[in-house]
């Protein structure tokens, strides 16, 4: 199954089925090849709208992090949160599945689909999050 | 174009005010740039406001009371720059011809409203958990890890910020803290305990600019708008640099090139410091420093009053507080008042030309939405 958008605007950014695995879902342009995450309609690289389908790697690249010991509602408190850098190009804004002290930056990461927790306003939040390689 | 000064100016103490409409603590903050000014009200010819979580038309919900209506009175919302651009929209109405005289203020009421910034929900990062003072940190873990700056170097920045901030009656925080206090405090994101980010502030600030040519009619100590550059971030979706704020930088590669002036010549500056590490950031980008070496004159007393570029001696964001939408000109205010010889115990002596910057921020793509600089010179 694909995850359901959660930004309002963006396409489905999990799939669970790939072939070999979970993968994030990212977007490439057909015309400049310009690549993005999560999907987008439109390319903000030359406006192209023939944007194709791109399964990312699973592994990445912590390029930095901070544990926020208030987290926004409907997170969790408090939130290792980074910012993985993926072969393909792409930042990816995302969660981190470690305790505080274990991340650092350019540590090698990896996709972890985790169980979706329910927040107050009923959105399914956190549906995938990196780990350490070995407990990924 | 025509060359534009400020010739009056209204600020207050940045602090919770909360028990009262900010319409009613903002209107004396705009009628006293009137007044400083010695301008006829009838002789205003255009009106922007800078608000970010004030709701429709704040503007006009202000002037009204004093009865400035009738006139274009545009609102601009552009997060932390708002004042900023407004100041820069009022400037180029008088700069063009429009009109001769011109009024720029900001208000904003976070501890009312309950609102800081409200994020885009079409915005992954901010949609999956993100927060301002986690975005800081980031970019604060980076700059620390690539150039080996520590915890107790980012602990200065905030003890410096609030020695001078026990300087400013007009800042929120009007108390020194240890090193340690700065330590031991309540931690928001690692590696910014709360004394490291600028509080929750509620206020308005104001000026008034005209003509330059007949700035000496209504003050004797105009202060010149010299430079003036506001741009956006650029959306990036790739391996940004985070350590390197490249709007600031771009603007301020703009801005030197308009003015003829560089780093060098700058007397007295404001950065944008919603958490310490701006400081450092804001320094190389605006080129006081190589990238990475802001720490040696943070270490070397550069940053302090007496120093080669004195960095946020009011206290700054992290001390005078951020009311979002009048920050902007509230720093315009202080160094205004820096190269009039009006400073009080902060005064650098001698200052001829002071910088202010102030970013915007929290759309993802975009190091910042807005950033807006102005040289200001006597
Ligand atoms: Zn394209």
């Amino acid at each position: 199954m694909e995850f359901e958008p959660l930004a309002l605007s963006a396409g489905p950014y999990l799939d669970l089925q790939c072939e070999g695995g979970a993968r994030l879902i990212g977007s490439e342009c057909g015309d400049c090849g310009h690549r993005l995450f999560p999907t987008a309609a439109v390319c903000p690289n030359c406006m192209s709208e023939n944007m194709k389908r791109l399964p990312l790697s699973r592994d990445g690249r912590v390029y930095s992090f901070t544990v926020l010991r208030q987290a926004p509602p409907g997170f969790e408190s408090p939130s290792i949160i980074a910012y993985v850098d993926m072969p393909e190009g792409v930042r990816i804004f995302t969660h981190l599945d470690m305790q505080p002290g274990e991340p650092h930056c350019d540590m090698p990461v990896r996709l972890k689909p985790v169980a979706p927790k329910t927040d107050k306003l009923g959105r399914k939040v956190v549906q995938f999050k990196f780990a350490a390689v070995e407990n990924a | 174009m025509r060359s534009v000064s400020i010739i009056g100016t209204g600020m207050m103490r940045f602090m919770k005010r909360d028990t009262v409409n900010m319409v009613d603590f903002a209107w004396p903050i705009v009628k006293a740039a009137i007044v400083e000014a010695g301008v006829d009200p009838k002789s205003i010819g255009a009106a922007y406001c800078g608000s970010a979580a004030s709701g429709s038309m704040p503007g006009q919900r202000v002037l009204k009371r004093l009865g400035l209506t009738g006139i274009p009175i545009s609102n601009v919302e552009g997060a932390c720059s708002s004042s900023a651009i407004a100041l820069r929209h009022a400037s180029l109405a008088v700069a063009t011809g429009e009109c001769d005289v011109a009024l720029a203020f900001g208000v904003d009421q976070l501890n009312l409203s309950g609102k800081t910034l409200v994020h885009g929900t079409e915005d992954w990062d901010f949609a999956y958990g993100l927060a301002m003072p986690g975005l800081y940190a980031m970019r604060a873990q980076r700059y620390m890890y690539e150039y080996g700056v520590t915890i107790e170097q980012l602990t200065k920045i905030a003890v410096k910020s609030k020695k001078y901030g026990a300087l400013n009656p007009w800042a929120h925080f009007q108390q020194e803290v240890t090193a340690e206090q700065v330590m031991n405090a309540r931690m928001v994101a690692d590696p910014f305990t709360v004394l490291h980010c600028c509080p929750r502030s509620d206020g308005a600030s104001a000026v008034v600019v005209c003509a330059s040519d007949i700035a000496h009619r209504y003050s004797s100590k105009p202060v010149k708008i010299v430079s003036s550059v506001q741009r956006s971030g650029k959306m990036m979706t790739g391996f940004r640099d985070m350590t390197m704020p490249e709007s600031t930088q771009r603007a301020a590669r703009i801005l030197y090139e308009q003015s003829g002036l560089g780093p060098e010549d700058i007397d007295v500056c404001e950065v944008h410091d919603a958490f310490t590490v701006n400081e450092l950031l804001y320094s190389d980008a605006l080129g006081f420093s190589k990238p990475g070496e802001a720490v040696k004159l943070l270490e070397d007393g550069d940053f302090d009053i007496g120093g080669r570029i004195p960095l946020n001696i009011t206290g700054g964001l992290v001390s005078r507080g951020h009311p979002i939408g009048p920050t902007g000109i509230a720093q315009v205010v202080e160094m205004t008042h820096q190269l009039q010889g009006r400073a009080g115990k902060r005064q650098v002596e001698g200052a001829k030309l002071a910088m202010t910057h102030v970013t915007g921020g929290g759309v993802a793509g975009l190091d910042h939405g807005a950033v807006t600089i102005h040289i200001l010179g006597v």
